[in-house]
């Protein structure tokens, strides 16, 4: 599994722990879901709270289609190169600016987050404990910082691409021919989904 | 606020992306007309900035903390259109990248975050900044007032989603959605107040043309 990810199993197992929660935390109020009249419901916590078949059919469904998107969107992330992801949404005939813009962004973030990290750490080091909301100033300064130095080297960085000629597009990578092996483990798959929405019921 | 694969109806779904896909069309059209090549760095780049932002929490209570959307803060500094594309790229990204929010939801995500949060968001900070006078505190006051709005109702407006989708019903997820996000707003409207303030006293260039405009 960790050979088709191109990245280490805890990698994966690492990615999904942060987002899995929130899915959870979502389609825990599934289970809410008004009770119709007569419908038999098994009480929870002494009967505090009342929960039906329906509810808990709708919590799992939520739930498990929900992991499953993230399963599959972490798999997508960690094995396919950012600028691979790019070729393919322009094999997807997204518009040129909106890639180039994509691929400009993802250059820039990594950036900004160490940028906002050393932030962080320097204000940490003197002595910042933020519990509270009306302490939120002390994060608009350094995200107002942030947004300066952002704007400022977006003034550089247009300078600089100026210079070696930029004329508005940004040289795009080729997307990798596709090899039989691609078109044998879609085909595999597409038919797995199909024939169990055909079959099962 | 990133609603994952499989909370929502595929006929909501299909709808979001047909609106968002829109106003894509609409406000990509106008940033290769306006400022031509320049915005691709400018608005490349505060989609990196938010991204980043997003990921500095801000404290609410007793330790708990929440983060920052950005949606107005982006409006009031490039104009509307802009923050739409900002936001557009910032959930792309999120999405395809680091799989925090659903592909499937993606377009529900992008009308949640870029046309309420953002369009909206900017619609309302004109409606109050028109009331509360262009004074630096009506000034403050408007920006202030629309993020918080901003955050409030687009929190709702995914309550709203999530419960039409019937994954869960709606006296549930809205009051819960809206309660923690009128918090989570307040921090929302402090950071992007002193942002604002912040930049008007050092680049007051960088803020939209309208808004400058509005402050002289």
């Amino acid at each position: 599994m960790s050979v088709a990810l191109r990245a280490p199993l805890s990698v994966f197992l690492k990615r999904i722990i942060v987002i899995l929660p929130f899915v959870l935390f979502i389609a825990a109020s599934a289970p809410f879901a008004a009770r119709e009249a007569g419908e038999s419901a098994r009480p929870f916590f002494g009967g505090a709270l009342l929960v039906t078949d329906r509810g808990i059919e709708a919590f799992a469904n939520a739930a498990l289609k929900g992991a499953l998107g993230v399963f599959a969107l972490t798999a997508l992330s960690l094995s396919t190169p950012f600028h691979e992801m790019l070729a393919g949404l322009r094999w997807f005939k997204v518009p040129a600016i909106l890639v180039s813009l994509a691929a400009f962004s993802y250059r820039y973030m990594f950036v900004l987050l160490d940028e906002a990290s050393r932030m962080k750490r320097a204000r940490d080091s003197r002595g910042w404990r933020g519990r509270w909301i009306w302490q939120s100033g002390v994060v608009g300064n350094m995200i107002g910082s942030l947004l300066l130095r952002s704007f400022e080297r977006s003034e550089r960085v247009y300078a600089a691409m100026l210079s070696r000629g930029y004329d508005g597009s940004l040289p795009m990578a080729e997307l990798p021919a596709p090899r039989a092996f691609d078109f044998a483990v879609s085909v595999f798959f597409f038919s797995v989904i199909i024939s169990a929405r055909l079959f099962l019921t | 606020m990133h609603i994952p694969d499989g909370f929502v109806s595929t006929e909501l779904s299909v709808a979001a992306f047909a609106i968002s896909g829109a106003v894509a069309a609409v406000a990509l059209k106008k940033a290769g007309k306006d400022l031509g090549e320049k915005q691709v760095p400018l608005l490349g780049v505060t989609a990196a900035f938010v991204f980043a932002a997003q990921m500095i929490n801000f404290p609410v209570l007793g330790g708990t903390s929440g983060h920052f959307m950005g949606a107005v803060l982006a409006s009031v500094m490039l104009g509307p259109l802009n923050a739409f594309i900002v936001m557009l790229l910032v959930l792309s990204i999120q999405c395809l990248g680091f799989a925090d929010g659903g592909l499937t939801a993606l377009g529900l995500n992008v009308f949640n975050m870029g046309v309420v949060g953002g369009i909206i968001g900017y619609y309302m900070f004109r409606g109050i900044l028109a009331v509360s006078g262009k004074s630096k505190n009506g000034y403050a006051f408007a920006v202030g007032a629309a993020s918080w709005l901003s955050i409030v109702l687009a929190s709702s407006v995914c309550a709203f989603e999530i419960a039409l989708s019937g994954t869960a019903p709606l006296k549930v997820v809205l009051p819960s959605m809206a309660g923690v996000h009128a918090l989570i707003g307040v921090g929302e409207a402090v950071i992007t107040v002193s942002v604002v303030s912040l930049v008007a006293g050092v680049r007051p260039d960088m803020l939209h043309k309208q808004m400058s405009e509005a402050r002289a």
